[in-house]
């Protein structure tokens, strides 16, 4: 009985300790970014080319993929090429590309097989033999999203909330994305 | 029954002042918050009354137990936001000036208070003076010296209260709006009127030292020095209510909760139909709650439109075909349509049908800001109850699986996850 109990206490612990740490990491890594106190899209894209010494590609998700995931991150091994869906709201799209790039800053990855059929119907003029990771916005259970997740919600919220008026100038957020 | 109130009395005023102090310690630098903390402290061990449970143990420790912390603690107060004013007015000598006058200040109370008679006074309002008093009785040199204690006390208080007056002052002139900068001026008055009342009072001190208790002019003098505390206080009072940013926040924050609250159906029914993760409020620790209310409606929000996404591929691919030539109920409103085919497409996935290849914009797509995404929600969340009936319609007279179109397994996997905050 006290095995389990303590059992249970620890794993209560556990659940309780987790996220905070997410969290926690998260804030820290954002200190650890360096991020001017105006930033924008610009700046935050630069800093991660910067930082992973490879360009940043950003683009709509391909329209024949519908329903999730939002968005999906593949690393080549000259670029980075982010997809977010842009079918939805315009705080939505941010929060999804906001998903992605945290994947990037934080290095996640989950490498793929040559030949994988999505990545060819992702990017048709890419040969697949050359993609080394590829990460999607939709399974929320393993900790690489938890933490991706996080990091969106961490800054945009702070940054729409942060205004004061719960606005901000978003449209310079769309011409960089679509760019 | 007594004991139990004044335990209760002193555990919330502990409360109160742990509170006062974690927000004049914690947020260094915010001038209204300072200002008011220090107030309301200052106000909390002024009031001659605001002390009895330090009286129960009167009999353990000195006598006069509670007089003597209730002025430590003005003078301690006052200290310490004379500190705070001269550290961010760059002023160090003032501060280190008024440290001084404190350090000295105190000891001499505690000298003054022990020699002082067990049962010498009437009421606490006339402390000094019955105190000097009954002293005077019995020669003039303990009234001296009492008189001397008190003006060590006085003179500390009023040197920091004069402090206080020219930082309020000058943060007057910065005031940023018309409510800061009137409850600035009350804070000013406040002070003003706190000093009137150490004068009158050092006037009625030694009046009734000297034997004047009972005339007309010592009780007119009382009257006027009552009146500038109560004013004082009443003026302290309002001023904090004024500036006070507690009482903005939390009104800032009632749109907040309504919005959570009308946005609850629709989120619960977008929670049902995708798989949920925890990422909230529960990681959050150390920062105010008031930041997580938005951080919820931002998750809600976000969850929602994650809801949206997930679900397009079960969107109807046309209205004949959910409503079924005219068969049910159908609705001229284009948004309730577009709230019908969306609870049509969530039943679906909940039975597990076959998605489609439907590509469909969420209610809010066009929405460009925060405001407007919050405002195109709530509109269809208003339709939520009226698209369940109408669904309910529709899944009774036609056949749920001619409104959706032939099996496709759109997208990786098909759905994606939301995520849930609590």
């Amino acid at each position: 009985m006290s095995s389990f109990a303590r059992r249970l206490g620890q794993q209560a612990r556990r659940t309780v300790q987790r996220p905070a740490t997410i969290w926690q990491e998260c804030e820290q890594m954002l200190a650890d970014l360096g991020l001017p106190a105006r930033y924008d899209l610009t700046s935050l894209r630069s800093r991660i080319e910067q930082r992973r010494g490879r360009p940043l590609r950003i683009l709509p998700k391909p329209a024949d993929i519908v329903g999730g995931p939002c968005g999906l991150w593949l690393s080549t091994d000259r670029e980075d090429v982010v997809f977010v869906e842009p079918a939805t709201s315009n705080l939505h799209y941010q929060h999804i590309l906001l998903h992605e790039l945290g994947h990037l800053l934080y290095g996640h990855g989950v490498l793929v097989d040559s030949g994988n059929h999505v990545v060819s119907s992702l990017l048709p003029d890419l040969d697949p033999a050359n993609v080394r990771m590829v990460l999607a916005r939709e399974q929320y259970e393993d900790r690489q999203e938890q933490e991706a997740e996080t990091f969106a919600t961490l800054l945009l919220a702070g940054w729409v909330w942060g205004s004061g008026d719960g606005e901000r100038p978003d449209s310079l957020w769309h011409a960089m994305a679509n760019s | 029954m007594v004991n139990a109130e004044l335990g209760l009395a002193g555990v919330l005023w502990l409360l109160v002042a742990y509170r006062v102090w974690r927000h004049i310690v914690g947020v260094r630098g915010r001038k209204p918050v300072q200002v008011t903390g220090f107030l309301a402290l200052q106000a909390a061990v002024m009031t001659f009354d605001s002390f009895p449970l330090a009286d129960r143990f009167d009999a353990f420790l000195t006598p006069h137990a509670s007089l003597l912390v209730q002025f430590i603690c003005a003078v301690a107060a006052i200290a310490l936001f004379v500190q705070m004013a001269c550290e961010e007015r760059d002023l160090p000598g003032q501060a280190q000036r008024h440290l001084r006058l404190t350090f000295l200040t105190i000891p001499l109370l505690v000298v003054g208070f022990s020699f002082a008679p067990v049962h010498y006074r009437t009421t606490k309002l006339f402390y000094w003076s019955d105190f000097t008093q009954t002293i005077s009785e019995h020669g003039w040199s303990p009234f001296g010296w009492m008189l001397f204690f008190w003006g060590v006390y006085i003179g500390n208080l009023s040197h920091g209260i004069w402090l206080c007056i020219r930082y309020l002052q000058s943060s007057l002139r910065e005031a940023a709006t018309r409510r800061a900068a009137l409850s600035f001026r009350l804070f000013i008055a406040s002070c003003l009127l706190i000093l009137l009342f150490f004068f009158l009072g050092a006037v009625v001190i030694v009046g009734r030292g000297l034997g004047y208790a009972d005339s007309p002019a010592m009780t007119l003098l009382v009257f006027a020095m009552r009146n500038s505390e109560t004013v004082g206080m009443m003026s302290l009072l309002l001023g904090a209510v004024t500036i006070n940013t507690g009482i903005s926040s939390t009104l800032g924050l009632v749109p907040v909760w309504l919005n959570l609250v009308r946005l609850r159906g629709l989120w619960l029914d977008m929670k049902q139909a995708v798989p949920t993760m925890q990422v909230g409020a529960s990681q959050r620790r150390g920062i105010g709650r008031l930041f997580d209310a938005r951080l919820r409606l931002y998750r809600r929000l976000i969850e929602i439109h994650d809801g949206y996404v997930t679900l397009a591929p079960w969107y109807p691919s046309d209205d004949a075909e959910v409503y079924g030539g005219g068969r049910a109920a159908f609705p001229a409103d284009p948004v309730l349509r577009q709230a019908v085919s969306w609870e049509l497409a969530r039943r679906a996935k909940l039975r597990g049908e076959p998605a489609t290849h439907q590509s469909a914009a969420p209610p809010s797509m066009d929405a460009q800001t925060l405001q407007e995404d919050i405002q195109q929600l709530r509109k269809a969340a208003r339709l939520r109850r009226r698209a369940h009936q109408l669904a309910d319609v529709v899944e009774l007279h036609t056949p749920i699986a001619a409104a959706v179109a032939t099996s496709h397994g759109g997208g990786l996997n098909g759905g994606r996850s939301a995520d849930v905050l609590e």
